[in-house]
């Protein structure tokens, strides 16, 4: 029950991410990018992606789609940037679980992952 | 005119002093010639050119209005565009940014830190968190956020803040004093919009009185002189603007503030909300103590940039 995908085009906020909840015991993989993250979930099965909304290609609300095809149970946590509050809440209705915004307050995000998990077990 | 009268041209003259012109021809007729054709006067005729000098003052006036605002749309177009160019820029920002607050927050979870090293990463923390401060501000401008406008009274729009602030007043000793007029139009309003710029000089108002024995904050809405605009005037008893800033108050950045306060984009955004309401805002100073902010917005807001505004600080 603790297996995480990161999605971030930026490769430093992946790997602060990925140290961070390998820290604190998940087994966590990174992708760079919408096509990347989508193959590794078919792959791997994640029970939670933590996906940034503003990427490249694709962005974080195609993303978002294809997941929710893929298995509607992901639990997607969205990470956007402050000033998009609007657009977030858009995530919600597309089916995320909930979403954070930049810069990411790491005990939160490890809040967030917890709760879900929980909801998981549940 | 003799010489144009003698060539046998006419020709237009005005006066100077009346909206009058002549029109001289000269005459070589028995007329007004003598017998040995010596030339003896001219005749002319004079025509009442008032309605066309007040057309043609009229004209140049429309010319003169339709220059100002196109220049001020120009100006409007430019500042909007360096608010996409500020908001795109602070996105980009807060990407770096926020890379080096998680690894800052990973730092800080690190074992055996000496009380050194924790201060510093303190430090460094409360900076970044000054340059959220400042994208977040500058991300209003991005247009992204929808505007929600609709029909709203004043009255109700002024109240809620200062229920919102009631806390703060209440715990900072503030006195009030508000006067909602009891005829206010409803006013077409990004209502959110709205009540961040009247809470912004709310906030700026319990802060000039700090540290004050007579601290009072008066709000007065009425309708303003020209039919169509509402006024809400908020004052403070505080010791009021210096009157070397009072032009400067809504620059960006401008701050009289500790930079650890505030950004000093409070007023320059409220300034950006009223305008894009087609409103006004300014400040003066009051005659015996403190400051006033004065805010009109017309009762049909144009919430695109068509509205003229103008900045007023009366010193």
């Amino acid at each position: 029950m603790n297996k995480i995908l990161v999605v971030d085009d930026e490769i430093e906020a992946c790997s602060a991410l990925k140290e961070f909840l390998d820290l604190k015991g998940y087994d966590v993989d990174t992708a760079l990018d919408g096509p990347t993250a989508i193959s590794k979930i078919k792959e791997d099965q994640p029970h939670i992606v933590l996906l940034d909304m503003n990427m490249p290609v694709m962005n974080g609300t195609e993303v978002l789609k294809e997941i929710k095809k893929i298995d509607p149970n992901i639990g997607v946590i969205m990470v956007t940037v402050v000033t998009d509050h609007e657009q977030a809440k858009e995530t919600l209705k597309l089916g995320a679980y909930d979403y954070i915004t930049k810069p990411v307050d790491l005990d939160y995000l490890e809040t967030v992952v917890m709760v879900k998990i929980l909801d998981f077990l549940s | 005119m003799r010489l144009a009268a003698k060539e046998g041209r006419g020709k237009y003259f005005e006066l100077k002093y009346l909206p009058v012109e002549l029109y001289a021809i000269g005459v070589y007729d028995g007329h007004i010639k003598a017998e040995d054709r010596k030339f003896l006067g001219t005749y002319g005729l004079a025509r009442d050119i008032t309605k066309r000098k007040r057309a043609e003052e009229q004209l140049m006036n429309t010319g003169r209005e339709l220059q100002e605002t196109r220049d001020m749309l120009v100006q409007s177009e430019k500042l909007a565009a360096i608010g996409r160019l500020t908001a795109g820029v602070a996105h980009e920002i807060l990407n770096p940014v926020n890379i080096m607050s998680m690894r800052l927050q990973l730092l800080k979870q690190t074992k055996d830190l000496s009380d050194r090293t924790r201060d510093v990463l303190n430090i460094c923390t409360n900076q970044l968190n000054r340059i959220i401060e400042i994208t977040k501000d500058l991300g209003q401008f991005s247009g992204l956020r929808k505007k929600h406008v609709a029909a709203c009274d004043m009255n109700e729009v002024v109240g809620h803040v200062l229920d919102l602030c009631a806390p703060q007043i209440k715990e900072e000793g503030i006195k009030t004093d508000i006067q909602y007029h009891p005829e206010l139009p409803l006013i077409r309003m990004d209502k959110d919009r709205i009540e961040q710029v009247i809470f912004n000089i709310i906030s700026n108002a319990a802060a000039a009185m700090a540290g004050q024995e007579n601290k009072t904050l008066s709000v007065v809405t009425n309708p303003a002189t020209s039919e169509d605009y509402v006024q809400v005037i908020i004052s403070d008893t505080g010791p009021g603007i210096d009157r070397h800033h009072l032009n400067r108050i809504f620059d960006p950045f401008f701050t009289t503030k500790d930079p650890a306060q505030g950004t000093g984009l409070g007023l320059f955004i409220s300034y950006g909300i009223i305008r894009d309401h087609g409103g006004t805002i300014w400040a003066k100073n009051d005659e015996w103590e403190g400051a006033s902010f004065f805010i009109e917005l017309p009762v049909n807001a144009k919430t695109n940039r068509e509205h003229s505004v103008e900045r007023r600080t009366e010193q």
